[in-house]
Formats: C-alpha cells, sequence, structure tokens
C-alpha cells in the first residue's frame, strides 16, 4: 500500500522476482477431484476460448504442504492428456492452479524491511518457519506487500514445498512445459471481490473436498483458513468452517464482515447459500463472473464457466488491474 | 483485490526465447562440429601420410645405415685391404706410366751435360712401350762420353741404341759431333705392392 492508501507493486517473489505481467495462453487447475482447462484468448482481447473439465476418482490426487500429492500418476496424466486435447495444444505458456492445501499462507508484519531481496528471502523464511511444518530451506515462496504505513508493512508470503510442487509442474511438463504462473485456486479468486468495498469481505471457496475461507479488507487479505471436509456432512463442515472464520474476524482482529462471497466448485447443494447465509447473517452471493470472458465459448463449455471457472476469471480480471 | 503472487520460477529472456535461438545455436554448432571434424580429419590424413613418408625415410636411413656396417665391415676384411693394396699400386703405376713430351723433355734434359743441346726429341708408342729419339749435340766427350753414359745408367730409359753419328762439317769446330739415339722409356722407379698397402 502507498501512501494514498492505493496497492502498488512492491516486493513480489517466487523464490526470486514473481508476479506475472501477462496471462499465458492456457490454463490447467488440478483439484482432487477434477482437471480443469482452458485456453484463454490472445491479447488484446481477454476471455476464453476453449474450456476442458475431465474428473478424477478419489485418491489420484491427495493434497497436502507435506506429503506426496500424486498417488497415481499415470491417472493424472491421461487426465491432463485428455484436458489438453480438447483445448488444443497451441504452445505459449501454461499457468497452473493448485489446490489450497497444498500451500501455507501467511500475512507478516514488519516495520522495516531489509534492502537486499535475498536477505528479505532470508527473513521471511525464518518468520514463517514454524508455520510450514517442513524446513524453511525446502519451500518456494513468493510474496507480495499489502499495506505500507510508518514503521508499519503488510506482506502477503505463500509458501509450498518443493518437491510437492514439482509433482504438480511435472504433472503438466509433459504436455505442456513448465508453467509460468503458478497459484492456489482461491488466490486467483480474490481479484473477482470489488476492492472499493469499505467493508470486510468473507470469501468461501470449497472445492474438491476442501474449504477454504480469505477474508479480505479492501486490497488487504486478513486471514486464510484452509481445511479438509469429512465426507459425510460437508456442507455442515463449510457452515461450520465460515462461523469459526466470521468469530475469528471479529474476536481476534476486531473485524465485522459486511459482505459474502461463495464458490463452491462443484456446487455442494442449494441449502449451503441459505445455511451460510442464516449462520452469518449476511447474503451470501455469487462471486461477480464477467460473462464477456465466456464469449469465445461453444455451446456445450459454457456451462462449465460458471461452474468452475471463477479461478480463471479472476486470473484474467487480476490482468485487467495490473494493466 | 490484485494478485502478484506468482509460485513459479520465472524463466529468464534466454530460457524463453531458447525455442527460437537454439535450433540456429545447434545447427551453427553442428556447421562448425563438421567443419572442425573435417579439418580434423584431412589434418590427420596429412600428418598420416607425413608420419608414413617419415617411417618410410627412417627405415631407409637405417637400411642404408646397415648397409653402410656391412660395407665398412667387408672393406675391412683381409681380402678387400689386399685388393687395395693392390689397386693403390696399380693406379701408381698407371700414374707413373703417364707419359707427356714436356716430362719426357725435362727427364732428358736432366741426363744432359751443360755443353750438350738436344736437337731433336721424337716419340713413338710401341708394344713394348713408349720410345724415344733424341737427337743431341755437342762435343764428343760429352756427347759419347757423359751423355750416353747418363742415358744407359738411367733408370728411366733402357735399351739405348745409336741410330746415327756425324761429325762436324767443314764450317764447324773440328771436336762437335751430333748423336742420334733411341731408347724406351721406363719411368721412374716404381714402388712395389707392398708399398701400397698403407693407403686403403
Amino acid at each position: 500500500m502507498a501512501k494514498n492508501g492505493k496497492s502498488k507493486p512492491a516486493h513480489s517473489s517466487s523464490g526470486g522476482d514473481g508476479g506475472f505481467a501477462k496471462l499465458p495462453s492456457a490454463v490447467i487447475e488440478l483439484e482432487s477431484g477434477f482437471v480443469l482447462g482452458a485456453r484463454l484468448l490472445g491479447a488484446p482481447k481477454r476471455g476464453l476460448r476453449r474450456l476442458a473439465l475431465r474428473g478424477l476418482d478419489a485418491g489420484v490426487i491427495e493434497p497436502s504442504p507435506l506429503q506426496i500429492n500424486v498417488t497415481k500418476p499415470e491417472t493424472l496424466d491421461k487426465a491432463i492428456r485428455a484436458v489438453s486435447s480438447a483445448i488444443g495444444n497451441g504452445g505459449g505458456q501454461t499457468a497452473l492452479l493448485l489446490p489450497d492445501a497444498t500451500v501455507r499462507v501467511n500475512i507478516l508484519d514488519f516495520e522495516t524491511l531489509p534492502p537486499k531481496k535475498n536477505e528479505l528471502e532470508s527473513l521471511l523464511r525464518w518468520k514463517i518457519k514454524d508455520n510450514l511444518g517442513f524446513a524453511a530451506e525446502e519451500a518456494r515462496i513468493s510474496y507480495q506487500e499489502t499495506r505500507r504505513a510508518p514503521g508499519k508493512i503488510e506482506l502477503l508470503v505463500i509458501a509450498v514445498k518443493k518437491d510437492v510442487l514439482a509433482q504438480y509442474e511435472g504433472a503438466i511438463e509433459s504436455t505442456r512445459g513448465g508453467p509460468s504462473v503458478i497459484l492456489p485456486a482461491t488466490a486467483a479468486l480474490l481479484p473477482l471481490l470489488p476492492e472499493t468495498e469499505p467493508g470486510v469481505q468473507l470469501l468461501t471457496h470449497v472445492c474438491s473436498g476442501w474449504v477454504t475461507h480469505a477474508l479480505v479488507e479492501g486490497t488487504r487479505l486478513r486471514s486464510w483458513r484452509s481445511r479438509q471436509l469429512g465426507q459425510s456432512s460437508e456442507m455442515a463442515e463449510v457452515v461450520s468452517e465460515a462461523a469459526r472464520a466470521q468469530a475469528s474476524a471479529r474476536d481476534r482482529m476486531g473485524l465485522e464482515i459486511t459482505r459474502a462471497w461463495l464458490c463452491s466448485r462443484p456446487l455442494l447443494g442449494e441449502g449451503l447459500r441459505d445455511s451460510l447465509q442464516k449462520t452469518l447473517g449476511l447474503a451470501v452471493e455469487d462471486l461477480p463472473l464477467d460473462r464477456t470472458f465466456e464469449a469465445g465459448l461453444g455451446a456445450e463449455e459454457k456451462p462449465l464457466y460458471g461452474l468452475f471457472a471463477a479461478p480463471l476469471a479472476g486470473m484474467i480480471s487480476n490482468l485487467g488491474r495490473a494493466s | 483485490m490484485r494478485i502478484r503472487v506468482n509460485l513459479a520460477q520465472p524463466e529468464k529472456w534466454n530460457e524463453r526465447t531458447v525455442y527460437l535461438w537454439a535450433p540456429v545455436l545447434i545447427l551453427a554448432g553442428s556447421a562448425l562440429l563438421a567443419y572442425l571434424l573435417f579439418l580434423a580429419g584431412s589434418q590427420f590424413a596429412q600428418y598420416r601420410k607425413v608420419d608414413r613418408a617419415v617411417t618410410r625415410y627412417e627405415a631407409e636411413v637405417h637400411e642404408t645405415q646397415a648397409q653402410e656396417v656391412r660395407l665398412t665391415s667387408l672393406l675391412r676384411q683381409p681380402e678387400t685391404l689386399k685388393l687395395y693394396a693392390q689397386i693403390n699400386f696399380l693406379n701408381a703405376l698407371i700414374e707413373q706410366k703417364k707419359l707427356s713430351l714436356s716430362g719426357l723433355t725435362l727427364e732428358v734434359a736432366k741426363l744432359l751435360p751443360s755443353q750438350v743441346r738436344i736437337t731433336g726429341l721424337a716419340l713413338a708408342d710401341t708394344t713394348k712401350g713408349p720410345v724415344i729419339e733424341i737427337s743431341v749435340e755437342g762435343t764428343v766427350n760429352q756427347v759419347t762420353g757423359a751423355f750416353l753414359n747418363n742415358l744407359e745408367a738411367s733408370p728411366d730409359f733402357e735399351e739405348v741404341t745409336v741410330i746415327d753419328q756425324s761429325f762436324a762439317a767443314e764450317n764447324q769446330p773440328a771436336n762437335l759431333v751430333s748423336l742420334t739415339c733411341s731408347a724406351r722409356y721406363i719411368g721412374k722407379t716404381l714402388p712395389g705392392p707392398e708399398a701400397a698397402k698403407a693407403e686403403p
């Protein structure tokens, strides 16, 4: 955040210099329940040209920040090839969206930052080491400044274990080359939240047996909670987790949620929104997807856009903000 | 909220454009490699050629050295040394047998007493060797005495024969005589074969 309150592209790194200034030509999202692939329209147009989805059986991907995630690489490879074939392997760079469970998200406060990048990275690794669950040296980290005020700098730091990430990178490298952008899926949803909202926004992202709650205040990510759902009562656990996020925001940060958003992929049930609304005491809205992004899709692909492609829309919107 | 985090390892410029310049580089590298291989091959062929020539010349040198040793040893055998001695002897003989008119004149001049002069000198080659015919003029004593004695005593001449003798005419001194004689020239005393043995 600059002095005028707007965010500025300050520190950003993924083991070096991170961020992305332009959209890749294709996006592959790997979740424990599905593989989603999209071919994007080339600049200056913004939107999707092709979209394809393949379901995955349970156990092919078991998201974890610590252990082996891809337990059946052949099955996953087959699904990725099918999706790649459907969207067309037209070359260009690829973005990879990961399950939220693979990453560790930290929000850190500093009074000052070391001027040198490697010193800053060392400091960040030292600060997050207790939250990682694995050696800090094994982490690939990426960070961005979310707030800057006199004597107070806030950084959003995302870390992933290198060998866990290598599995996902390796899974798509055989078909599309190394990814140029890697994000957890919920991070790709954040650009869809309106920055002009004066209050605090709660995003509930349910995807493939996991739920992530992100608390956003203006341009600041205030909280990130990710949790695996039980097999039997997923909806109840999502609601319960949302209630915890709300209570935590209120009690620990003194924040009152004024707007709630829901993204469930696939849709968990019609009753989820009502339950959330009832629990949170707020209207729970669907994420605002830009419908112009789906203009290039075929008739059979368009339904997928509303159901699964919210992170893709978020990535495209993010580039719009950057420009 | 704008996201700037990215967990991907960003590719550097040269990594992004590797597909453009790598084929060119590979082609250029291959061409350079082929050229270097060709160069190395031709250099190697030339080296082999020179090496073969050197080996051949070395073999020839060895052969020649062996021949030299063989011939040297052959030349040092007693038969060869004896042959050398005989050759030297013959060469010396041939040398001594060489005869020229000027040389013969000198030989004859050595035999002349002071008051005797040569009035004619002829050389004829016969089957027995060169025969000279000398005409001298002088006083009786010097011509018939000293000159003929000297000629007969000389080891270079033998078979001295007086062909003609005439006394002085009326208008000449009374004791003046002209003498014509012949003698076979046998040259100087020759060294024997034993003396030539030391020269091979």
